[in-house]
């Protein structure tokens, strides 16, 4: 467990404030920012990264830690973190400070369903930055991030994987990365 | 002095830069090939890309300032690149000191402050 610090109602690991960036530190926690820097300076986070199969079309596949896109498709994930089904700001909230203390208990891979449909407003504006604030727990947890999401979603350029399936001619034919999988 | 240096070598340059990003990464996260790894550190450190701190018997390898440089020029090559053929492109105004570190999607992104207003009543600061 990494070393917890209180700040105003609320306890983070100093592992879970890796996390966010410093604009959102010092948007979030004001005049203790600047301290929660200092201490994060010399915070590393060491953890093994978390590799986790998928079942796809009767295959199976390796998911690493990063952030995949699927669209078309719904993965066998075994014990993933399904993300609840927040919209807007409840959903951006629940990712950057409930789902890091989700994964503080257990790492797990995590899961979000429809991430085009969670914003009623500035769409374009809230995928991009649900993907970057994933692509950071991905990254300092170490754990794999599954999103099922369409088009606009898709346009995001920091994918580490991009799985997709459609039906071809009445058969459904699935890629990773571009390469032919199944179908 | 001006040297020059092969377009191969740049671009496994960038693709390391890349990598490494904003994180601080372990040798063993470059390559598990301890080699392997130390060729990649010493090519990052002959262009001064990287600074290296030692914590334990590990090695942590970040960015510096040059290397950040880099890869935010990394960065907007990628967007002209996606733009490519869509509209043509348009002066933008100067970015703030303030907004520097943020990445492009970041500036002007209504969901920031939303977010920020939320957490701060959350945590009570």
């Amino acid at each position: 467990m990494s070393q917890l610090v209180v700040v105003g109602r609320e306890a983070f690991t100093l592992r879970h404030l890796k996390v966010f960036r410093r604009e959102e530190l010092a948007a979030v926690f004001g005049e203790l920012a600047p301290v929660l820097e200092k201490k994060l300076e010399s915070v590393v986070v060491l953890l093994t990264p978390l590799y986790v199969k998928a079942g796809i079309c009767g295959r199976e596949i390796l998911l690493s830690p990063g952030v995949t896109h699927v669209r078309g498709a719904v993965l066998n994930l075994q014990d993933a973190l399904y993300v609840p089904p927040f919209l807007d700001a409840e959903f951006l909230e629940y990712l950057l400070f409930d789902l890091p203390r989700a994964l503080e208990e257990e790492r797990r891979a995590v899961a979000v369903e429809d991430l085009d449909g969670r914003f009623t407003v500035h769409v374009k504006e809230g995928i991009s930055y649900s993907l970057d604030i994933l692509l950071r727990v991905a990254s300092v947890y170490r754990v794999p991030v599954v999103v099922y999401g369409s088009e606009a979603s898709e346009e995001w350029g920091y994918f580490s994987r991009r799985i997709m399936c459609e039906k071809l001619e009445g058969r459904e034919v699935c890629t990773v990365d571009g390469e032919h999988l199944c179908g | 002095m001006l040297c020059w240096i092969p377009v191969r070598e740049v671009v496994r340059l960038l693709a390391w830069v890349e990598r490494v990003g904003e994180r601080e990464v372990s040798l063993t996260e470059l390559s598990r090939n301890a080699r392997k790894a130390r060729e990649i550190l010493e090519l990052l450190e002959k262009h001064d890309l990287v600074r290296v701190r030692r914590k334990g018997k590990v090695y942590l390898i970040s960015l510096n300032e040059r290397g950040l440089e880099l890869l935010t020029l990394l960065r907007r090559a990628e967007e002209l690149l996606r733009g490519a053929g869509a509209a043509p492109a348009v002066s933008r105004p100067p970015v703030q000191p303030a907004q520097q570190s943020l990445p492009s999607f970041a500036s002007d992104n209504p969901w920031l402050a939303i977010l920020a207003e939320r957490g701060k009543a959350r945590v009570g600061v």
